[in-house]
């Protein structure tokens, strides 16, 4: 059946603006035909699925190397040996490195001469997206160096080796090559070994007595060992920390980064990238998330090294940043960093992407205090249900179970990128949590979303019989399409409840902002973050309105940035946590470290401002740019 | 990813000009893993992508001395790999090798009847395209060239290209949905 002639035009359109050749007003245009147009609207969600596959191609075999081969078809020469000249230091290949496998993805490399001397943060996120599905072992060893952890320790080494096969298996050792004074300082050893079933980690108990003299272990020099075993796919309570190999949670986000330039590191040319800790977290705590290591506050500076070719990090490195409250952020950290002064130091020695591993490699030991984690794979085809997504983002099923209680699970994978569906039979009525994000999916469907954090991906809820939960390291776009193309929908859940004392209305925040005139709003942001919930409590004595801000693909450091406004209230609440007095403007408020939240009181309206961080400075300036 | 190749210095391909091996086995290291990966993409198979870039490669060495630098040289050696993809696969000989392939390839594991096509399956649609159809798409999607180079090796304008490609992913499009339609008829 052929389309009519407006979706003729349409289309060519779309495969236009697919390759970022549409203008703003042909794209308008495009906007209000396909608002029109349902098969339309299903045409392009088919050419972005197209797209990523095309451009995501792993090569089940090598690309082979036909150099000699050639070279014997067109210099005929003797068997002997050739000598071969260092003629040319400038032009390499990916073949400098000790590779197996070359694992290939569409590039954008063009076979144009002139590499460019930087990539832009769009390609880089895409880029390293693209990395991550095509990836499927990994193997790499690292100088790890820190400053500042113990007053009397000042500065620590150690070794690092990681062992990676896509998606699930890893293995982490650190070994620590510092030499302690006398005493009994914890060696920060960490083993951790995660397969499919079994994760596993050994590392120092958390009761150092050196750094916290009142706390008494059983024995000297004790290790903790913990073990969970059926543990579900992709499970965000015994997380494999993949982000150092490929990492797409700190990339995530193009307006988080800033690309600097070119660099070289192991004599392999790299792009350098700076980004504030806040936003590199993922990275760094990836070598971090077992063992004791000293803390960073969030607007530290963090320089990552991405080999051009594979875009592994090669090398990243910590630096104290400048912020003006930083110095009381260490007195409550108790530590004592100069300005600008290195803190950590991460440099790799050798990797590769590997093509096999020795057995055992992944096997985790039998021992430890064990956990389980109540996964129980089926090995019966994918239930072809109209709860599982049909667009799955290109992403292949890998395994399927069930968590009990009836709780299903089904899994995606491709390289690094997962998909997870945990379908959820319960009575009870779901409420999102505070900040999360509200997203219409069509005219009677609804998700809730959340970005990604420590111990969980990126998340989208439907709720409902069954209630369907996608979580997914896919970026917040696609995860989003993911639900859409589920055939339940999501049920909108109750805007209004009703309490003995107060009504409490969830709203979207501009309609929330219109609702309560006292509240203002910020003008400024950190980069990323954009409102994404509201709540309006209405009482007797007071109205309350709290605005959550969020940043759309991850957060490592708490649930965002939070904005309560109430009146009238005459004074600040007490508090017995330790406070500081700050000024904004002509009025003085009080900045609670434990919380990390800014409040005063203006006039009869209470502002409070909460960033979870505890970093005041970014505090300081969203409240100075209420209006 | 790719090679990431820079301009070759202009004195290693005069000496590769002359004659000099040395200088000839550089440029085809930097360049022959790129070269290959297109062939595959055009050709869907691995052992013809080989033989088609080794013999890419002895054209270039033969034709070296008339590249006087009037394009960039990553131009002017991937028209050539390009016109050499497309000669063999005229050929039906190397045709019928490739369908006899394509039919004896298994299927990958844990498909679902009703799952979206795998990567496979699109690579071996685009394989099945037209060539004229069939280079824009894998260089622009596949390979991330950019339009105006791939005008530059096509020879053809930036238009004829935003056309093709657009005609190509409609017809991969209605190739993958007929496919879907046949296997739900199977199941």
């Amino acid at each position: 059946m052929r389309p009519e002639p407006s979706c003729e035009r349409a289309r060519a359109a779309l495969s236009a603006r697919l390759d970022g050749e549409l203008d703003a007003s042909a794209s308008r245009e495009l906007d209000r035909h396909l608002e029109g147009c349902p098969d339309c609207r299903a045409q392009e969600r088919d050419l972005r699925w197209l797209r990523r596959s095309l451009r995501v191609q792993p090569l089940e075999q090598e690309v082979p190397d036909l150099t000699e081969a050639i070279m014997a078809r067109v210099v005929p020469l003797p068997t002997a040996a050739k000598k071969r000249e260092v003629w040319l230091p400038r032009l390499r290949t990916a073949a400098v490195a000790a590779v197996v496998a070359v694992v290939v993805v569409g590039a954008s490399i063009p076979f144009l001469d002139r590499r460019p001397a930087t990539a832009s943060a769009a390609e880089v996120v895409r880029e390293v997206r693209a990395a991550a599905q095509g990836l499927h072992g990994y193997r790499a060893s690292f100088e790890v160096d820190e400053w500042g952890w113990h007053p009397r320790v000042p500065h620590r080494s150690f070794a690092a080796d990681i062992w990676f096969q896509a998606p699930e298996r890893m293995r982490l050792e650190i070994g620590d090559l510092t030499a302690y004074p006398a005493g009994t300082w914890p060696r920060n050893e960490i083993t951790l070994v995660a397969n499919e079933r079994t994760w596993w980690l050994r590392e120092p108990a958390t009761c150092p007595t050196e750094v916290l003299p009142r706390c008494v272990p059983a024995r000297r020099g004790v290790v903790e060992t913990r073990r969970v075993v059926g543990r579900q796919p992709f499970d965000g309570s015994t997380p494999v920390p993949t982000d150092v190999i490929v990492p797409i949670e700190t990339f995530s986000d193009a307006g988080s980064i800033e690309v600097l330039g070119a660099g070289r590191v192991l004599d392999r040319d790299t792009y350098r990238v700076a980004l504030s800790y806040r936003h590199a977290a993922p990275l760094v705590a990836s070598l971090q998330s077992a063992g004791t290591w000293r803390p960073f506050h969030p607007l530290d500076r963090v320089e990552v090294w991405l080999d051009q070719a594979t875009w592994f990090p090669l090398r990243f490195e910590v630096t104290a940043g400048t912020s003006p409250e930083r110095n009381s952020w260490e007195v409550a950290v108790g530590v004592d960093d100069a300005p600008g002064a290195i803190l950590l130091d991460v440099r790799a020695t050798r990797f590769a992407s590997a093509g096999g591993s020795e057995p055992g490699t992944f096997v985790a030991p039998e021992t430890g205090t064990t956990r389980y984690g109540g996964f129980v794979a089926s090995r019966g085809a994918y239930p072809s249900m109209s709860v599982l997504p049909a667009d799955t983002a290109g992403l292949s099923p890998y395994r399927t179970g069930s968590l009990g209680r009836g709780r299903t699970v089904v899994a995606y994978v491709r390289g690094m990128t997962w998909l997870k569906v945990t379908l959820i039979e319960e009575r009870r009525t779901w409420f999102p949590a505070p900040g999360t994000e509200e997203v219409r999916l069509g005219p009677r469907s609804w998700a809730y979303y959340a970005p990604a954090g420590p111990g969980h991906g990126r998340q989208a809820t439907l709720p409902g019989a069954p209630r369907i939960v996608a979580e997914s390291n896919l970026p917040r776009e696609d995860l989003i399409e993911v639900v859409r193309s589920i055939g339940a929908n999501g049920e909108r859940v109750p805007s209004v409840v009703r309490t003995a004392t107060a009504t409490i209305s969830y709203l979207e925040p501009k309609a929330a902002l219109r609702a309560a005139r006292f509240a203002l709003a910020p003008a400024w942001l950190p980069r990323g973050y954009r409102a994404t919930s509201a709540t309006l409590t209405s009482a007797p004595e007071a109205r309350s309105l709290t605005i959550h801000y969020r940043h759309p693909q991850v957060e490592y450091e708490g649930t965002g940035i939070r904005i309560t406004q109430s009146r009238p209230v005459g004074y600040l609440p007490p508090t017995s946590e330790d406070s500081i007095r700050v000024r904004i403007g002509s009025l003085v408020a009080r900045w609670s470290f434990e919380r990390g939240e800014l409040e005063w009181v203006d006039g009869s309206i209470y502002r409070a401002i909460a960033v979870p961080s505890g970093d005041l400075t970014t505090a300081l300036r969203i409240a100075g740019s209420l209006s | 990813m790719g090679a990431a190749v820079d301009e070759p210095d202009p004195t290693v391909v005069e000496a590769a000009r002359r004659g000099d091996p040395a200088a000839f086995e550089e440029l085809v290291r930097a360049y022959q893993p790129h070269a290959w990966r297109l062939c595959f993409h055009l050709s869907g198979d691995a052992e013809v992508a080989s033989d088609i870039t080794q013999e890419a490669f002895v054209r270039v060495y033969r034709f070296l001395p008339r590249y006087r630098g009037e394009s960039k040289f990553g131009t002017w050696l991937f028209s050539i790999v390009r016109r050499c993809a497309l000669d063999e696969l005229r050929r039906s000989a190397r045709r019928k090798r490739i369908a006899d392939r394509l039919r004896s390839q298994p299927q990958p594991l844990g498909r679902a009847s009703d799952d979206a096509p795998s990567g496979i399956e699109v690579r071996e649609a685009v394989v099945e395209l037209p060539m004229d159809l069939r280079e824009p798409v894998v260089l622009i999607d596949m390979l991330g060239e950019s339009y105006r180079d791939v005008a530059a090796v096509l020879g053809v304008p930036e238009g004829t290209i935003k056309s093709r490609v657009h005609r190509a992913r409609q017809l991969l499009l209605e190739m993958l949905r007929a496919d879907d339609r046949e296997r739900s008829d199977e199941a």
